[in-house]
């Protein structure tokens, strides 16, 4: 008994430090991601880490030998996924990251949880209570006032910035929203695939713009 | 005496004379039960007398979403939409602006080049009291901030204004007896 309970606290241990690992990776991320921005365009930037992502997921289920058959009835939603949470949410992350300190994009994300109640209640799966709706607008209040001394003496190049994040955010959240009967439905790796897939070609023509002013100018 | 390269072009005579433009638009709205996703297209050709009239845009591709979220019981409707736009625009260093007879004309067609805009608006009203956040901005790859604040989409050394960020906060109240 002693030993199932050890065994117990070993795996809650090991996905404590998964997650604590796991968040100080995303926060070297945007510190890691401002250094590249500054340096490396947007769309040079979203789209060699979905050529990365790409060839990663593509080897495994290569090796894995998973086959993946998208059904023509949810191409529509698949693009829509595709559209708002790879590409829209990238480049406008990674361009955001240029302009605004790397602390606000991780400030600014903190509301992703609040945009998804918003849109399940839109959908019918939540109920607007009194509570949610508090926290909802105290949660807006305290990114409102940490964000507010740059947006309220208008320091333009941080309001771009934050203004970028945050339609980064609303982005991501419908991803998420979204996304959960097609993860159900074609597994998390394939469905990652054929949407990483979809941005790299979206992203090309951005890329092809980058590259020849970098080579022209 | 020639006239410089940029008045090389015909005067126009007013009232301008006759010319032959298509504008079409196509759109497509897939409508999901909380949000409605659409798709549209925009073309635009002008076919002749393109002296006297022109216009930069050539086409524009978007994608976005609309919702309507009736809150408090229909008491607070909140509206949003948000957008992605690929503008393909004539490449704005081959236009050319007179300011003798204040008209924009291209120097060399079928230069074209593109741009993506983002814009975003979400408003909520109360009975007669609305508040609507506003915000839009290019992205073009290695621009700096002079290109957000003061270039934008068609801004060439001849255009004063071109479409640039903007961010807004309109509050309004309606009132009448």
């Amino acid at each position: 008994m002693v030993l199932v309970e050890m065994k117990v606290n070993k795996d809650k241990l090991f996905t404590l430090l998964l997650i604590v690992f796991q968040a100080l990776i995303v926060g070297f991320t945007n510190i890691a991601g401002k250094q590249a921005a500054m340096e490396v365009d947007a769309f040079v930037i979203s789209f060699f880490r979905y050529v990365i992502g790409m060839l990663a997921l593509g080897s495994i289920v290569l090796l894995r030998k998973i086959r993946i058959r998208i059904e023509w009835s949810d191409v529509k939603m698949l693009f829509f996924l595709m559209f708002f949470g790879m590409f829209c949410n990238q480049i406008l992350f990674a361009q955001s990251l240029r302009f605004t300190v790397p602390s606000h994009p991780p400030l600014i994300y903190s509301l992703t949880p609040i945009v998804i109640i918003f849109i399940d209640i839109l959908r019918k799966a939540e109920k607007a209570t009194r509570e949610i709706i508090f926290a909802s607008v105290l949660s807006f209040i305290g990114v409102g006032i940490v964000l507010g001394k740059n947006i309220f003496i208008f320091n333009a190049s941080i309001l771009l910035g934050d203004g970028l994040v945050f339609i980064a955010m609303l982005c991501w959240s419908l991803y998420t929203a979204f996304s959960k009967p097609f993860v159900h439905k074609y597994g998390p790796l394939q469905l990652a695939l054929i949407l990483v897939i979809g941005a790299v070609i979206l992203t090309r023509p951005g890329v092809f713009t980058a590259l020849r002013r970098r080579i022209f100018t | 005496m020639t006239l410089p390269a940029r008045r090389a072009h015909p005067c126009p005579h007013y009232p301008i004379t006759d010319f032959f433009s298509i504008k079409s638009k196509a759109e497509y709205r897939y409508i999901r039960s909380a949000i409605e996703l659409y798709g549209r297209a925009t073309l635009a050709r002008t076919y002749s007398n393109t002296s006297v009239y022109y216009y930069p845009e050539r086409s524009t591709i978007t994608g976005g979403l609309v919702f309507h979220a009736p809150l408090a019981g229909g008491k607070l409707p909140l509206n949003g939409e948000l957008n992605a736009q690929y503008i393909l625009h004539d490449d704005p260093d081959n236009v050319a602006f007179d300011p003798g007879t204040l008209i924009y004309s291209l120097r060399t067609p079928g230069d074209y080049t593109g741009d993506w805009k983002v814009n975003m608006r979400l408003k909520a009203m109360l009975q007669n009291f609305s508040i609507a956040a506003e915000f839009s901005a290019p992205l073009k790859a290695g621009e700096d901030l002079n290109y957000y604040f003061y270039e934008g989409i068609y801004t060439s050394s001849d255009f004063v204004y071109g479409n640039t960020f903007y961010a807004g906060i309109n509050i309004e109240w309606s009132w009448w007896k």
